[in-house]
């Protein structure tokens, strides 16, 4: 085994080791059940694919919203590069900002998506194991289909991209399921194993379960005062990426529904005076997660809506269907299918509109990401839509994921602070 | 008139290109402004239609307002040249979601310039009999829609008419493409030709073209002992950018640009089932690093390189063009392997820092003497 496969399997192994300790401690202290679900989740999920590599089996890179369901049922270990990107970042910001500069250094512009930058950096120093091979979907961005293929270049391994069409129409979703028959042709073929279909039966199973507690969860965050905030709906993307199909994305669910429910039947919010009910139209920035914290703490405003957190109703999956699922799940989400299909049936602005409407939002923010011209681009739309037709106020918030040297996080919160004193009278 | 007169002439319907169209526009007759090479103008043309190419300016002062400074400056320019009221004529503008960038300009286009008609057509990343069959049904959604808004339904004869006209100017510009190669037209007057191909109606283009080809013939044309460049990168309008790389001992002799040889590069097949075939002809040109298919484009530039006894490779990327900053690190690489000099130029899409542009081409031709 190469050196640099070693110190990935070891960075690896002591990712999973750290996890167990915070769920050691969450254990001890009588943690909330889904918490303990989540880091149950998380932990097995760095557990499998280190076990796989030490063992000198295959696994897989893949992107963050093909259908993992499939993995699964192959029993193909999986780790999620751009999301490894950002935790590794999150645990260690000046060693992230390292991660840029190598990347950079192979050719990647400093105009990249910072999650992307982190991943090829990851992968460039051998900090990340080696694939078979590399799937990915076009969902949701240009960039998107671009990391993987430098991802599979690095590694030197082929890769199979989703094709994922601009649209769910049923013609669209027809070339969706040609490709997703050709990836399990794919997956067949690279890692030498048969597609099992009463075990994708199963996983499909397990996965509808977990989407229908995220979707009731979702019509949660609708209720006033909101019972949950934005850094907690961080948890439920991420449970659905790293734990797709399997029982423990169900228990974090089953848990955390209830435990929302309760808040909700004694209107409970998360916190006890919820002034202002934020619509944040994009995602939080990674780097700092506690901005949520803050925005509650200091204002007494709660995100109630996200879009990455939020779930596309559009898009139903059907496990008696499951090539059909498997095509439409990477459109699952709102995040993704508004970064990805807007104008071809339906409009984003419209959407999100109604989405301020339906949350009982008085304001939006959206933070606008240095690299994604899919949420940059509609910032104009947005406002315009925002203000003149639900009629609460808009703030666009420049900055970026990861990289906090584009706008700190003092200065984002300094924008923020004013718009609440100044626009909202906070 | 002589060639140069011709190529002059070219030159001018491209700078004066809202004239150009005002004075080309049949009575009544419908333009479509459409953007990205893979649009299928044929189902235009054969709606009896008139389209072309929407092209930006020099500012992006307005669009500004309403674009992220993030988004690469063609967009942004294009859609600066709509805010300012110059595509007010347009019937129609198409497009397809090629790149993040032109999507959202489709967006942004629909929502505050409201052009009569608008469409966006989904073009898949991969090239397979599937991603054939469902592209195909994309071009006869467009065929029908614009059928209808235009109350011209569009038959297959029409089509057949329109892609055999296609066919013959690409395989003229072809002709001239050969021509470049040997030397006898500069690449910089070749871009004002390529592009006048998508301003003016086809039918007097191909005239034009016609001359153009019979005054070339049979100049004694060489390159000389000029270094022989190959061109590559984000869409690129502006001659006097290639000009600027020509301007010392260089000819830029062949390209893989949108603007350039993906234009004509292959031909549609004028039998069986028209929307079929034209599903094919976009669907298999030579890939802008929108397509999935990385090794396809980088065998194309080296085989290019090759065939056109190139002595080195200009990647020119426009700036937030993140298709071809992320697909030229695999460009690199594979020009690399193939032992091709390659110089990369980061650059907006008005020519702006001329100065450095010409110290580092410079050093890079400087570069090559040794090779
Ligand atoms: S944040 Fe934007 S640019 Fe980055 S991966 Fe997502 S859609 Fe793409
Ligand atoms: S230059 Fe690049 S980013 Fe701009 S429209 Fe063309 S492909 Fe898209």
């Amino acid at each position: 085994m190469a050196v640099s496969q070693n110190a990935a399997i070891e960075e690896h192994q002591a990712i999973a080791e750290r996890m167990t300790g915070t769920l050691d401690r969450l254990k001890s202290r009588g943690g909330r059940g889904s918490e303990v679900h989540f880091w149950e989740g998380m932990r097995n999920y760095y557990q499998r694919a280190t076990d796989a590599a030490k063992a000198g089996r295959s696994v897989l890179c893949s992107g963050m919203f093909v259908p993992h369901e499939l993995f699964e049922a192959m029993d193909i270990p999986y780790y999620i590069a751009e999301n490894h990107g950002v935790m590794t970042f999150q645990s260690d910001i000046e060693g992230g900002i390292a991660l840029f500069d190598t990347a950079e250094r192979a050719g990647m512009a400093a105009d990249i998506c910072s999650p992307h930058r982190a991943a090829t950096g990851l992968a460039l120093s051998g900090r990340t194991l080696q694939p078979k091979a590399v799937v990915h979907t076009t969902t949701t961005c240009d960039q998107t289909i671009k990391l993987y293929e430098v991802l599979a270049d690095i590694h030197k391994v082929p890769n199979f991209l989703i094709d994922t069409p601009y649209g769910a129409r049923p013609n669209d979703m027809a070339y969706a399921e040609e490709n997703v028959k050709e990836l399990i042709a794919f997956l067949e073929q690279q890692f030498n194993t048969k597609m099992d279909p009463a075990r994708l039966r199963k996983a499909l199973e397990i996965s509808h379960e977990a989407y229908s507690y995220w979707e009731k969860i979702c019509e949660l965050r609708q209720a006033v005062p909101c019972p949950t905030g934005g850094r907690e709906a961080v948890k439920d993307t991420t449970i659905l990426l790293v734990a797709a199909g399997r029982q423990e994305s169900v228990d974090y669910f089953k848990a955390r529904y209830q435990e929302l429910k309760d808040k909700v039947d004694k209107k409970e919010g998360i916190i006890p005076d919820e002034k202002y009910r934020l619509a944040w139209l994009y995602v939080l920035p990674f780097f700092d997660l506690k901005m949520a914290d803050w925005l509650q703490d200091t204002y007494g405003a709660v995100i109630v809506l996200d879009t990455f957190g939020i779930n596309n109703p559009e898009i139903t999956l059907d496990p008696e269907d499951p090539i059909g699922f498997l095509a439409k799940k990477p459109l699952k989400r709102r995040f993704t299918y508004w970064s990805f299909a807007p104008s071809k049936e339906a409009s984003a602005v419209d959407d999100l509109a109604q989405m301020c409407r339906d949350f009982k939002a008085d304001a939006a923010v959206l933070l606008s990401h240095w690299s994604c011209q899919q949420w940059c681009g509609l910032t104009q739309m947005l406002r315009d839509k925002i203000t003149k037709d639900v009629g609460i106020p808009f703030l666009t918030v420049n900055g970026d994921l990861l990289d906090p040297r584009v706008v700190s996080s003092e200065d984002m919160r300094s924008n923020l602070g004013e718009f609440f004193t100044s626009v909202m009278g906070a | 008139m002589t060639a140069a007169d011709t190529i002059a002439s070219f030159r001018q319907a491209v700078a004066d290109r809202y004239q150009t169209i005002a004075s080309h526009r049949r009575p009544g007759q419908k333009v479509l402004g459409w953007m990205c090479s893979y649009f299928p103008e044929e189902i235009v043309s054969a709606a009896g239609g008139y389209p072309v190419r929407v092209l930006g300016g020099e500012s992006t002062s307005y669009s500004d307002a309403y674009m992220h400074i993030n988004m690469c400056s063609l967009v942004r320019a294009v859609f600066d040249e709509a805010l300012q009221g110059k595509y007010d004529f347009l019937d129609g503008f198409a497009t397809l979601n090629t790149c993040d960038n032109i999507r959202r300009t489709f967006d942004v286009w629909e929502y505050f310039i409201k052009t009569p008609f608008t469409h966006i057509l989904a073009l898949p990343h991969r090239t397979t009999p599937a991603s054939i069959a469902y592209f195909r049904e994309e071009l006869g959604e467009l065929k029908e829609k614009l059928g209808q808004a235009w109350g011209t339904p569009i038959s297959d004869d029409a089509l057949r008419e329109a892609i055999a006209q296609y066919n013959h100017m690409r395989r003229l510009l072809q002709q001239l493409d050969t021509m470049r190669m040997e030397g006898a037209i500069s690449g910089g007057d070749f871009v004002d030709v390529v592009l006048a191909a998508t301003l003016l109606p086809k039918d007097q283009f191909i005239t034009r073209l016609q001359e153009l080809l019979t005054q070339l013939e049979g100049t004694s044309a060489s390159t000389g002992d000029r270094y022989r460049l190959i061109l590559t990168g984000s869409e690129m309008d502006d001659s006097n950018f290639v000009r600027l790389i020509e301007e010392k001992d260089a000819a830029v002799v062949g390209d893989d640009l949108c603007t350039g040889s993906k234009y004509y590069w292959n031909l549609t097949d004028e039998k069986g089932d028209p929307l079929l075939a034209l599903a094919k002809r976009y669907l298999s040109r030579p890939p802008c690093p929108r397509m999935h298919d990385t090794e396809e484009r980088i065998s194309h530039v080296v085989e290019m390189a090759k065939s056109h006894r190139a002595d080195g490779v200009v990647v020119e990327i426009i700036r937030f063009c993140k298709l071809y900053d992320e697909g030229n690190i695999a460009l690199n690489k594979g020009l690399e392997k193939a032992g091709v000099p390659c110089l990369t130029l980061s650059r907006e899409y008005s020519l702006t820092g001329v100065g450095s542009m010409r110290t580092r081409i410079e050093a890079f031709i400087e570069g090559l003497v040794g090779v």
